[in-house]
């Protein structure tokens, strides 16, 4: 038998092989070794005698992100880090004291001597690599040490280019080079006053390198000291902004300090790619700034055809810029009310009333009953089934109601009864074609920080955890409560569907574009339910009335969500012009109580910026003109 | 087991005292390498390196007493754990490593040997007719496992070793030299698959050689397909999947010269060290090269270039001398062992060890891409040098009992 293993011949035979395959492996070596050491050693002797050229990185600019207008929402600025190479200043203080330069140094840096030792200690693996001791220092400290050169033998000054805000850092100077938008911009110059760059939990930030990114990273061209996208865009398409490092070469002398500098050998960085966003600042600014800080919530607009994300709001928001101080992040994290969340993507909230349109859309389609049918019980402010009392929102009742007017004021005695006809089946089923309880697939969260999903429960769901379905489970479902949870992203996808009868797939990042859905529902259907929405918007009492627009015609619904831990949600969904949407929005105000008094607000608001800035004039009167001749 | 009677009778004197010169090389050089002109004193690395040695005797030594039955018998279980290890690293982990306190564990180094122990038992199973798919492929998927996980930390350098060390072993296992070329002909076809002629070059050696061998048809078509499929997709792939900066990260790995600031900056540096060492070196503590900083990394993954600059090619020289040394032992243990099992286990060591010298070396003297793949026994670093004795421990291990069968 060929394998006979054990033969110790054969064995022999092929251990010959192998130590042959090992000779020749290691002869390459030698040979190699050979030709550098002994061969060419002259050569090569020479070339380590001058080598006297020491490569200095010349950091690569990041790239920009920008809004759709071209508008930069994140740029570079410079900015000035004082750092010390260890040996050659430490050559120059006296051992274990705290005087002379070290004390000098000290009070320029406004850093404790024992603090600037310690540094220094703590990086002893690359002797020649400046240590930083301080960073983003302020100008003066860097002129004193620039004057004083020779007094601080080891200490430099390295400009490194930081992450900058210019809308928020520098309102005044905000340029374009895009003249069309100039205007709107100085026009929108006098109110930018907010406490936080915009969007900062979707721009996310930069941050420093930690140890296991850099040992995995390293062979991509990454520092120690480099700094990285930590969140959201800046992590996400980190290879897209980071660019490629350029490299200069300097001269040194044997000691390894700088004389003299190779400017034909320059291989200059290649800079990141800008991003272009969907995001529209003036409307985010105008979003953000509606959205008062002290409160919490999230708000997303977005174009309903296409799925362009044009505001998105997190709130209570953070400065990107924190994540340099320990102090400030350490408080960022354990705060309560969680800044750092990206409630747009990750926030799970009930629905409530926002999800009666789905009730409406399964009893329609289903010809359960018509839009104007009396046909249901008349509400008479609360309901008893089973064992229990289900109130209706209006106490005093809403009378004898049909659909129309039950979704306009918002009854729950008639969503109760209309939910247990369509049935948990259908009521899931009709939920589902708005891919509820599913990943948006969101460009910004696929491999990034990731999206909440939500809970969409079915009746395997509840036969699961409880082992039946109760009537109750269902009242609560049908008015968008129980267990039922969606993030405002979602919820401003569904929103969007309602509007336009397809479902978009929403985005960021521009020319991320995928081709809407098809809703599975009939036209006539979408039609009445989007009529009914103007109603609530539009008509006398209705509940939505605060999200009026003076020469427009919005559409909406709002939703106050019971939360047993506190006040109620406040939601307020529309879309604008209600013809020929353009916008669809969602609002979410945590604890805010009401939903047309809290919510509904802030959605006027933007939709208000939207239109004043980010459709020409022209367009708004033929539309107008449209709507008027309904 | 009664370990004095172990260390007068049983201990491969040879290799253990190879191994103690590796590692005291090592510390003398990482010594070096972290030495300071200016302030007349190294860093405290070599003292690290110095404890992380001795733990790695400890480990040695608790692999060498423990049963090779053991071994085998839970070959399966251990490759089971550092598999999952591995799936567990990617997703709680930081991809490579646990971070326990200010410890990194990487469960790729012990995947190594798990996955040598687990293709040891199987092809060490009696009566495996390789020449079946049956016996030949479970292998295959074997290794295939870590070597998908790995690549996704990602660890390129890492995941090579992996898909090199089941050649030695097929082979030692009786799978015929041609087949082994069946086998990695994909990979050829990938690296011609961008010249023309070498394209043709390659597809002409492969129906060449089908020709003269007339393996089965299904064998022979499939082999061809597959091939085939390597050559058209690849530059597709290349061409209109990749974006800019994954193509310059594939080439600068190939040709470190492209990036002369990261990898062809070390490379360069490298070898002028190197070649300035000339015969003798220019002696302890005096290499200009690593001493002005001119070479990163030189502690870690070019610790090769601060020998051969301070020691010359004699110093060069010795080095090599000392791994052939160590591959001849593993090589004869491998001859003489009675058991199958353990006959593989150290021919599946003995390739790990070879690769990462040769791939280690070939870097420093530019003929190699740069991996990250540390020297064995010398460079800087717990985990490796920790994995390093395991696998030693298991060498000794085998040679105590090389007269036993199970």
């Amino acid at each position: 038998m060929q394998n006979d293993f054990t033969h110790n011949g054969i064995r022999t035979h092929r251990a010959r092989i192998l130590l042959g395959a090992i000779a020749f492996l290691f002869g390459i070596l030698g040979i190699r070794l050979y030709m550098l050491q002994i061969a060419e050693w002259e050569q090569y002797r020479i070339k380590s005698e001058k080598n006297t050229m020491q490569p200095v990185i010349v950091q690569a600019n990041r790239g920009l992100i920008r809004d759709r207008n071209g508008i930069i929402l994140v740029d570079n600025r410079p900015s000035y880090n004082i750092s010390v190479i260890p040996p050659r200043f430490l050559a120059n203080i006296e051992k274990g004291k705290c005087n002379g330069l070290l004390e000098r140094l000290g009070q320029i840096v406004d850093l404790p001597c024992e603090t600037i030792k310690e540094k220094l200690q703590s990086h002893n693996r690359y002797f020649y690599d400046p240590v930083n001791l301080k960073l983003d220092v302020d100008f003066e400290a860097v002129s004193i040490i620039e004057e004083n050169r020779y007094d601080f033998p080891g200490v430099e000054i390295q400009i490194e280019p930081r992450r900058g805000y210019p809308i928020f850092d520098n309102p005044s100077a905000v340029s374009t080079e895009f003249s069309h938008v100039q205007h709107n911009v100085s026009h929108a110059q006098h109110n930018v006053s907010r406490s936080f760059p915009l969007a900062p939990h979707t721009l996310g930030y930069i941050g420093l390198i930690n140890a296991s990114q850099y040992s995995r990273l390293k062979t991509e061209g990454y520092r120690y000291d480099d700094r990285i996208g930590k969140r959201g865009i800046e992590r996400m398409f980190e290879d897209r902004m980071r660019g490629h490092k350029g490299v200069k070469y300097i001269e040194v002398n044997a000691k390894g300090r700088e004389v003299g500098s190779f400017p034909e050998k320059t291989d200059p960085p290649i800079p990141g790619e800008d991003l272009w966003l969907t995001i529209d600042w003036r409307v985010q600014h105008a979003a953000e700034h509606a959205f008062a800080d002290s409160m919490r919530g999230s708000l997303v607009a977005m174009h309903p055809q296409s799925g362009e994300i044009i505001a998105i709001v997190s709130k209570p928001g953070f400065h990107p810029r924190s994540i340099r101080d320990p102090k400030a992040w350490q408080l960022l994290q354990t705060d309560p009310s969680k800044p750092l969340l990206n409630r747009s993507l990750k926030g799970e909230y009930p629905p409530a009333s926002v999800f009666k349109m789905i009730t409406s859309i399964a009893a329609l389609d289903q010809g359960i009953l018509r839009a104007d049918e009396y046909r249901l019980r008349p509400c008479t402010g609360g309901m008893v089934f089973g064992d229990r009392r289900f109130r209706c929102h209006n106490k005093k009742g809403c009378g004898p109601i049909n659909l129309r007017q039950a979704l306009v004021k918002s009854c729950d005695v008639f969503f109760y009864q209309l939910g247990l006809k369509v049935g948990i089946d259908d009521w899931h089923r009709y939920a589902a074609m708005f891919k509820f309880g599913e990943l948006t697939n969101i460009d910004i969260a696929l491999g990034g920080d990731g999206e909440a999903r939500g809970l969409l429960p079915d009746h395997a769901y509840y036969k699961q955890r409880h082992g039946f379905l109760a009537g109750g489970n269902m009242l609560n479902l049908t008015i968008g409560q129980g267990e039922l949870l969606a993030t405002p992203l979602q919820v401003v996808r569904y929103t969007s569907a309602l509007a336009t009868g397809q479902l978009p797939t929403p985005h960021v990042i521009k020319g991320a574009q995928v081709e809407p859905t098809s809703l599975p529902i009939s036209e006539e259907v979408i039609k009445t339910v989007q009529s009914i929405m103007v109603d609530v918007v539009n008509s006398p009492g209705g509940t939505g009335h605060r999200a009026r627009l003076p020469d427009m015609v919005v559409a909406g619904k709002t939703g106050t969500a019971q939360n047993p831990h506190g006040e109620d949600h406040a939601w307020f969904v529309a879309y604008a012009p209600a013809e020929n949407p353009r916008i669809a929005i969602a609002v979410i105000v945590e604890n805010g109580g009401s939903g047309g008094r809290v919510a509904a607000p802030i959605a006027q608001k933007t939709l208000e910026a939207y239109f004043e800035h980010a459709v020409p004039k022209q367009k708004r009167t033929n539309e107008l003109f449209i709507v008027n001749n309904r | 087991m009664n370990l004095s009677l172990f260390v007068r009778r049983d201990l491969d004197i040879g290799l253990f005292t190879a191994i103690c010169l590796g590692i005291g090389v090592g510390i003398t050089t990482i010594y070096s390498a972290s030495y300071n002109w200016d302030l007349g004193l190294a860093s405290n690395i070599y003292e690290k390196q110095i404890i992380w040695a001795l733990l790695g005797f400890i480990v040695m030594i608790i692999t060498m007493v423990i049963s090779l039955k053991l071994f085998y018998a839970f070959a399966y279980v251990l490759y089971g754990l550092t598999v999952t290890l591995l799936i567990l690293v990617l997703e709680l982990g930081d991809r490579r490593w646990f971070n326990i306190g200010p410890i990194h564990i990487q469960p790729s180094e012990f995947a190594k040997i798990t996955t040598v122990l687990v293709l040891a038992r199987f092809l060490a199973y009696p009566n495996r007719d390789l020449t079946r798919a049956r016996s030949f492929i479970p292998p295959l998927l074997l290794v295939l496992v870590p070597i998908l996980l790995v690549f996704k930390q990602p660890d390129l350098g890492t995941a090579l070793v992996f898909s090199i060390l089941i050649l030695p072993m097929y082979f030692w296992a009786g799978v015929r030299p041609v087949h082994l070329f069946f086998l990695i002909s994909p990979a050829l076809t990938l690296i011609c698959a961008f010249h023309p002629w070498m394209l043709v070059a390659i597809v002409v050696l492969l129906i060449g050689i089908l020709f003269f061998e007339r393996p089965r048809l299904v064998t022979a078509s499939i082999l061809l397909l597959v091939n085939l499929a390597v050559a058209i997709i690849a530059p597709y792939i290349w061409e209109n999947k990749l974006h800019d900066y994954q193509k310059r990260r594939i080439l600068t790995f190939l040709d470190p010269d492209m990036d002369k600031l990261g990898a062809g900056y070390q490379v360069i540096q490298s070898k002028i060290a190197i070649g300035s060492g000339g015969l003798t070196g220019k002696g302890f503590l005096e290499g200009t090269q690593t001493k002005l900083a001119f070479l990163p990394e030189q502690h870690t993954d070019f610790i090769f270039s601060v020998i051969c600059e301070e020691f010359g090619f004699i110093g060069a020289f010795f080095v090599l001398t000392l791994f052939i040394f160590i591959l001849w032992r593993a090589l004869s243990i491998a001859v003489q062992t009675k058991s199958r099992f353990s006959s593989l286990t150290a021919i599946g060591l003995a390739t790990i060890l070879l690769f990462h010298i040769f791939v280690n070396i070939g870097m420093t003297i530019g003929i190699m891409p740069v991996t990250g793949l540390p020297l064995p026994f010398l460079s800087y670093g717990g985990s490796t040098l920790i994995t390093n004795m395991v696998l030693i421990g298991l060498l000794l291990n085998i040679y105590a009992n090389r007269y036993e069968d199970y």
